[in-house]
């Protein structure tokens, strides 16, 4: 019989990196002050923060069902150390990096007002590098990455984030043009 | 609209979307660990009629060292419980 834990790892890592999509599109909104009718941007920031929050929650499923899933058995070391896996190492490399990174993110938030807003603001755009090396993870190291439902994921994520990076672009080139200041 | 009451509204919004936001990832969390579950080649034998020769090997066969076997594959309990009795003539 298989264990339960193997499709748990499974089904949290996927949501985890919906999440995490869906966190990255709000932080853009919000970082090319979008106006949104009837969204406050405090309504947003709250928004993204739950976002957040629940990515780390469901990152930290993910890590503890593949801790315990003998599937695919992982020690602690494989999964805390880069590169330690026997499995597919590069592509979970990647995603042990993409959590920890996610962890250093976390922890700029919580010292936010110690490490001043510019320096806070350059350390949150690691969330790219995060949601980068999610989705090299997903599609590298993922049993399910050739199924249909889960490629129609990876498609919307990453067109959707590269539309809302493109955006931004946009609207910062229109901040600084001459014409506007 | 006065500035409280569109605090309040923005509020409201913001509770609800996080409780929808909420529910989605359970539901998809539900929803993926069906379709992982779904995926798996344990889980496709399982619904694949009883003609295929995956686990009800008759002894003449396996003594022929027949390669049908399908030794990978897992039986889910339900299939290991009740040993299937082969009827084809063909």
């Amino acid at each position: 019989m298989v264990p339960v834990d193997w499709y748990a790892a499974r089904a949290a890592g996927v949501v985890a990196y919906a999440l995490l999509t869906g966190g990255v599109l709000l932080g853009t909104l919000l970082a090319g002050r979008a106006r949104l009718r009837r969204w406050p941007a405090f309504a947003v920031t709250d928004v993204h923060r739950f976002v957040a929050l629940l990515t780390g929650g469901f990152v930290a499923l993910h890590v503890g069902t593949v801790l315990l899933d003998r599937v695919v058995p992982f020690s602690l070391v494989q999964v805390l150390v880069p590169g330690a896996s026997s499995y597919r190492p590069f592509w979970v490399a990647l995603g042990t990096v993409a959590a920890e990174l996610l962890v250093a993110v976390a922890l700029t938030n919580r010292f936010r007002k110690r490490l001043g807003h510019r320096l806070w603001r350059r350390a949150h755009y690691l969330t790219f590098a995060v949601w980068l090396a999610a989705t090299a993870h997903g599609i590298g190291a993922g049993t399910d990455a050739s199924a249909p439902w889960l490629r129609f994921l990876y498609v919307v994520s990453v067109s959707s984030v590269a539309g809302a990076v493109a955006w931004r672009g946009t609207r910062r080139a229109l901040d600084v043009s001459p014409g506007r200041a | 609209m006065p500035e409280g009451s569109r605090i309040d509204a923005g509020r409201r919004r913001a509770f609800a979307a996080k409780r929808a936001v909420a529910l989605t990832a359970v539901g998809g969390f539900v929803a993926v660990l069906g379709l992982a579950r779904q995926a798996h080649p344990g889980a496709a034998a399982a619904h694949r009629p009883q003609a295929t020769p995956s686990s009800g090997l008759s002894s003449s066969n396996q003594e022929q060292g027949s390669s049908l076997g399908g030794g990978s594959i897992m039986q889910s309990p339900s299939e290991a419980s009740a040993p299937s009795v082969q009827t084809s003539t063909s």
